[in-house]
């Protein structure tokens, strides 16, 4: 097992769950889990099918209760906070679902702007203004306000639910599977869109993936999930040489491709595969 | 000057102004901010710099305010140089100032009473022309399935008769009884006041047998089948079920139209029947009670007083009932958008329209048999 970066002295601690268990019937999930994330990392989460990413992500957020354990999430106890200081923790951070989840009879300015409008009390046109920054950080163009989703390419949609997630100027931001389904260039502006909330915001990213090349490309740091608990940790360099039959297959499963002929022209053509 | 976490001013340095932030500019304080910068007026015009040395923190949203005032008050917010502020500080004021959105515009989304009136004629119009389609596609399918009755699902039929028609029955039941016990109980009334307590039966047995049990149990049916049919064809709809049927070769109408339309056709009759029962039982309880008609008197009237003619009708439209609710309830099912609301705004639609159509059916009925003279 591979220990985390060297522990810098400062960085608080925004996650940190320990002795997590988890089962469903008698399949148990995870098993005394523990898992640290600093302020300001960019986390990568990846596991076999059934190890549980899914679930120890909203085990994190407050939507499943882990059957033992503590979870604490920027310094509150998730599992055992009263209401009130479980909502005072859901409005620092925000959360990308894999398909998005954005509220189906609201155009995507009226999905980002729905927990501004819950939590704060601002004049319209600043309102206005802040949705239209988080489209635009989110990489949207300006008219995709006006746009329902169901109107939108699965990219697009995406973007829109990390515009939403960006509503509150969240300290993390959990994304589950954000590249999944799309295609590759689409992806690679993705991983491109996560560095830069991650450098240029200082927002704590943590990422459940599969996409090697997310891993190989933004994630500083690698946590692999196996045998109900966190079997590597730390840079890929150093998870890809952890002797473990699971990580070895996986980090050997990318297809090596022959050479290729001229790039597809009709997708080069469409840089957001939008 | 306004919160105790952050504030502004303006300074003079070597002859120009300086905007200096203090303290921390968050979202949460995003309308103090705002109105502490509006209270500074027009001096912020002439802001050469600003100057974020005593900052604590910024976000976006106090980068936005920012920049947002000083566009507003017209000075050059694209390019005012930034002195004095953290790395991370100034790295956040410089993403927002690369996308600072335009003004908001003005934009009116409301529209006039005129264009919505026409927006919905219009989309009643196509509605209309998809049901037509539909009928269309669904009675060719029908026929086929007459002319090859063992291409009929009967698995699905027999899910389908199941779950419209013997779950159905306690609620039909239930409901028409106490129809019966009201409508007994209101004729009563007036029939005790001249001793003519008798012919209440006559009243309940054609009233409910003709009318009220069919269009009540048909109420039901809509409200309970119809919308399961839009919901259980929408959500499958979503879900690329039915595309996935009809990519395999087969007819997504007759693997999932033509049973429940069968099935709804075959059972409303036999749950209408159920009404008419249950109404009577209803109305013996009243007569017996309060108008001292014993069921045996009852069941005796009953015999001279109810022409089997008028329990026919009521049987008889049945089927007519069933296939208006089928047929629309898998319409809406499968004219599902691929988005969740639409699901919701199918079956809330199927329940109306089934309803409408029972009764716009009924009435045509009653002018029918008004003019044949039944």
């Amino acid at each position: 097992m591979v220990t985390g970066t060297a522990p810098a002295a400062k960085p608080e601690l925004v996650i940190d769950v320990r002795g997590i268990r988890t089962a469903f019937g008698a399949q148990v999930v995870h098993d005394g889990l523990d898992l640290q994330v600093r302020r300001g990392d960019l986390v990568a989460l990846i596991g076999g099918s059934g190890t549980g990413k899914s679930v120890l992500l909203r085990e994190i957020v407050g939507l499943h209760r882990p059957d033992a354990g503590s979870v604490s999430l920027l310094g509150t106890d998730v599992w055992s906070a009263d209401g009130d200081a479980l909502a005072a923790v859901r409005r620092r951070f925000g959360m990308m679902f894999q398909e998005g989840a954005l509220f189906s009879s609201l155009d995507v300015a009226a999905n980002v702007a729905t927990p501004i409008r819950e939590h704060l009390d601002l004049p319209d046109a600043l309102v206005d203004e802040l949705v239209r920054l988080r489209l635009s950080l989110a990489g949207l163009p300006p008219d995709a306000g006006a746009k329902l989703p169901s109107q939108l390419s699965g990219g697009m949609r995406k973007r829109a639910a990390i515009a939403r997630a960006l509503a509150l100027e969240p300290e993390v931001l959990f994304l589950d599977e954000p590249t999944s389904g799309l295609d590759p260039i689409t992806a690679r502006a993705f991983d491109t869109l996560l560095a830069f909330l991650n450098r240029d915001l200082g927002i704590t990213v943590f990422v459940v993936t599969h996409d090697l090349d997310t891993l190989f490309g933004i994630a500083r740091r690698i946590v692999v999930l196996g045998r109900g608990r966190v079997i590597a940790d730390g840079p890929i360099e150093e998870v890809v040489r952890v002797d473990d039959p699971w990580i070895q297959s996986y980090f050997s499963s990318r297809a090596s491709l022959p050479p290729r002929a001229p790039s597809d022209p009709d997708r080069a053509a469409r840089p957001d595969g939008a | 000057m306004v919160t105790p976490g952050a504030s502004c001013r303006i300074e003079q340095r070597d002859g120009t102004d300086a905007l200096v932030l203090e303290g921390t500019w968050r979202l949460a304080d995003a309308r103090r901010l705002d109105d502490a910068l509006a209270a500074l007026g027009p001096a912020l015009r002439s802001v050469a710099v600003i100057d974020g040395g005593p900052l604590r923190a910024i976000d976006t949203a106090g980068a936005l305010v920012v920049l947002d005032r000083l566009r507003t008050a017209g000075a050059d917010a694209a390019a005012v140089p930034l002195t004095g502020f953290d790395a991370r500080h100034a790295r956040i004021v410089e993403v927002v100032r690369a996308r600072l959105p335009d003004p908001a515009p003005v934009s009116s989304t409301r529209r006039g009473f005129l264009t919505h009136f026409g927006l919905t004629a219009h989309r009643l119009a196509q509605m209309m022309v998809g049901h037509v389609g539909a009928f269309g596609r669904y009675a060719v399918e029908l026929a086929a399935t007459a002319i090859a009755p063992q291409t009929l699902r009967r698995r699905e039929l027999a899910a389908q008769l199941a779950q419209t028609g013997v779950t159905a029955i306690p609620v039909v039941a239930l409901v028409t009884f106490l129809i019966g016990v009201v409508f007994a109980y209101l004729l009563g009334l007036q029939a005790e006041q001249y001793g003519a307590n008798i012919f209440v039966v006559d009243g309940v047995a054609l009233g409910m047998t003709r009318e009220f049990s069919p269009l009540i149990v048909a109420t039901i049916v809509a409200g309970r089948s119809g919308a399961a049919f839009t919901a259980q064809l929408g959500t499958m709809k979503l879900t690329e079920e039915i595309d996935a049927i009809r990519t395999l070769g087969l007819s997504a109408e007759r693997v999932l139209v033509v049973p429940r339309i069968v099935a709804l056709v075959i059972v409303l009759p036999l749950l209408v029947f159920v009404g008419d029962i249950a109404g009577l039982a209803g109305a013996m309880t009243i007569a017996s009670g309060m108008l001292d008609v014993t069921p045996h008197t009852f069941v005796e009237r009953l015999h001279t007083a109810l022409d089997p003619i008028h329990y026919l009708i009521g049987l008889g439209k049945a089927p007519f009932f069933a296939f208006a609710i089928a047929t629309i309830g898998c319409r809406m099912g499968m004219g599902v958008e691929r988005d969740t609301r639409s699901i919701g705004i199918n079956t809330t639609s199927t329940v109306v329209q089934s309803i409408v159509a029972v009764i716009v059916i009924d009435a045509v009925f009653a002018v029918i048999f008004q003019t044949i003279g039944w």
